[in-house]
């Protein structure tokens, strides 16, 4: 299987194709995507139990990429997996394409259409407890903005008092969101007492440090749903993308996606 | 007498009993919307979220999405009020196999109050792709059109009043999506669903004894709508008049009143809710207030015809 510094080239690898894939199609959320490139990686290559020949394999692991608008990296895992064919690189964003702007389930290896954020973290919850006691794994992944939503909290009691110890939540701390510093538009508090207090055991990582994601996002330890607080930078890896919130949804242009590149290589 | 909610309860329980992978999710209402049946026989697959319906409806995806059916059911002003964005954009857009029942619509929901009255979750989920959109009107139908609505395995909204005016007389029980006519009339046909066909009724037998020909057209299936049956029921008659348990705009008299404009223009008034956010009361009170009964359907139906008197005939 894959070793770290192999995880950390692909990481490499699908942060270049998430920003071209953007730069092409014109528009995309080029920070959000960066940000979480390291969890997707570790997640794809290493951790979760995937079948790209068969999507359908009722004992593969459940993703769910709630925070929806990162979707250009997670679509770079799923052409370089082969879960996707690679005529649809192009396609990202277009009409008729089936990458579309946020995922839609209708996309192989997409298990929930999400976009509206909190959307994913409840039907993740779903997920667990339509798949409990079959071994399979669902793995949510949400944006720290948004857990202002009310849903992903009806959602995290349900699943702390249902026992759903099949289910993960990593949480994408990048103190971001669009307009602004979590901090600034909605002071989140303290996350991990907000979290112990509904019950979850909580994580906290390195969201860019492979070995230690590699840990955080193991099978949890009892049966209480796991939170993996990541925290991670908006941007990573594009020296004047990182925390930068006006990277949020603008595509670069083509010198500037020259330049995010050339740090890429 | 059964009542809607009790046959439902019953319908499901059954349901339960065939489709083994059937998963029921609650909202803290069981009690009320009478899927306790289900959940004392299969404690296993009764799902209970809480006062929390959004993601109880999220739920119900996610149960879906890992393979199972679902039918997720609470108070429809709540289910559709507070669980939209989660159905358009799971349920309906991916076409799951859930059905969502929403108990308790329209102003039958009576004392309660407005707030816990749906008046236009019709027209909402008519407005969803991929959604088929039911509303009985007595305990047979129910009880006839749950399983048929399981049978799809495709997104539906069962809508079902908390009251009940009796049985309606039909020869045989209702097929999913078939119109029933069960009067015939040259003056003008009354379009009804759900608990609207009963003054209907009443207010046809006051218009015959003044020899006015009054037909009456009971439309359970609000979506998919059957166009060729409809439009051949209303060919021939000079006005229309549609009744229902909701705001008008966009519910039944919206479907039929949009059919009519594109292929069969003619006069279509709306006997459902104005406009207004009605109070709350005893249901027969509010059925009298919000002109459900059989002297105002009447008065719309005179009006209707009075309106076609300087009209060419129909064709």
């Amino acid at each position: 299987m894959f070793g770290d510094d192999e995880l950390v080239l692909k990481a490499r690898q699908l942060r270049r194709e998430a920003l071209e894939m953007i730069g092409t199609a014109g528009s995309g959320h080029p920070g959000p995507a960066l940000s979480i490139a390291d969890i997707v990686t570790v997640l794809y290559y290493r951790i979760l139990r995937l079948n790209p020949a068969w999507p359908d394999d009722p004992s593969r692991d459940r993703f769910v990429l709630s925070k929806g608008h990162g979707c250009a990296v997670l679509y770079a895992a799923l052409l370089d997996r082969g879960f996707v064919s690679a005529t649809e690189r192009a396609r990202f964003r277009r009409h008729g394409g089936l990458l579309q702007g946020h995922p839609r389930a209708s996309a192989p290896g997409i298990e929930v259409t999400t976009g509206p954020l909190g959307l994913g973290a409840s039907v993740a919850a779903g997920i667990a407890l339509g798949t409990r006691g079959t071994g399979v794994r669902t793995v949510a992944l949400l944006g720290d903005g948004e857990l202002q939503a009310g849903i992903v909290w009806e959602a995290a009691m349900f699943a702390a008092e249902r026992r759903l110890g099949n289910l993960m939540f990593v949480i994408d701390v990048n103190g971001f969101q669009y307009t602004g510093r979590t901090s600034d538009v909605l002071g989140l508090g303290d996350l991990t007492a907000k979290w112990e207090a509904f019950g979850w055991m909580v994580r906290t990582v390195d969201g860019h440090d492979i070995p230690g994601l590699t840990q955080a996002l193991s099978v949890g330890g009892d049966d209480r749903p796991t939170v993996v607080l990541a925290q991670t930078i908006k941007g990573r890896g594009v020296s004047f993308m990182e925390n930068a919130p006006e990277w949020h949804g603008r595509a670069p242009t083509a010198e500037e996606l020259g330049n995010a590149l050339g740090e890429l290589a | 007498m059964t009542t809607l909610r009790d046959a439902f309860g019953g319908a499901l329980a059954s349901a339960g009993d065939t489709i083994d992978d059937l998963f029921v999710v609650d909202g803290d209402n069981h009690l009320a919307t009478r899927t306790t049946g289900f959940r004392d026989r299969y404690p296993d697959r009764f799902v209970q979220a809480g006062v929390a319906e959004a993601n109880m409806v999220g739920l119900a995806a996610g149960l879906a999405y890992s393979g199972h059916r679902v039918v997720a059911c609470t108070f429809a002003a709540f289910l559709i009020g507070r669980g939209l964005q989660m159905i358009r954009d799971t349920i309906a857009l991916d076409r799951l196999p859930v059905i969502l029942v929403g108990t308790h619509a329209g102003i039958s929901v009576g004392q309660d109050g407005v707030t816990h009255m749906a008046l236009d979750d019709v027209a909402i989920m008519r407005g969803l792709p991929n959604m088929t959109v039911v509303v009985p009107s007595d305990p047979r139908q129910v009880t006839a059109l749950l399983p048929q609505l399981l049978a799809l395995e495709a997104p539906a909204y069962l809508r079902i009043s908390r009251w009940g005016l009796g049985e309606v007389p039909t020869r045989q029980g209702p097929t999913l999506g078939v119109p029933i006519l069960l009067e015939t009339g040259a003056d003008c046909v009354i379009v009804a669903s759900g608990l609207g066909v009963f003054p209907a009724l009443e207010a046809r037998r006051t218009l015959i004894a003044e020899r006015i020909s009054v037909g009456i057209m009971l439309v359970h299936t609000i979506k998919p709508l059957d166009s060729s049956a409809v439009l051949e029921y209303l060919e021939t008659c000079r006005a229309v008049v549609v009744v229902e348990e909701s705001w008008s705009k966009g519910g039944l008299f919206g479907a039929i009143a949009e059919l009519l404009a594109e292929n069969l223009p003619k006069t279509c008034l709306a006997a459902g809710l104005a406009d207004t956010f009605p109070d709350g009361g005893t249901e027969a009170s509010l059925f009298d207030a919000y002109g459900l009964n059989s002297d105002s359907i009447a008065g719309l139906v005179r009006q209707a015809i009075a309106m076609t008197s300087g009209q060419s005939p129909s064709r």
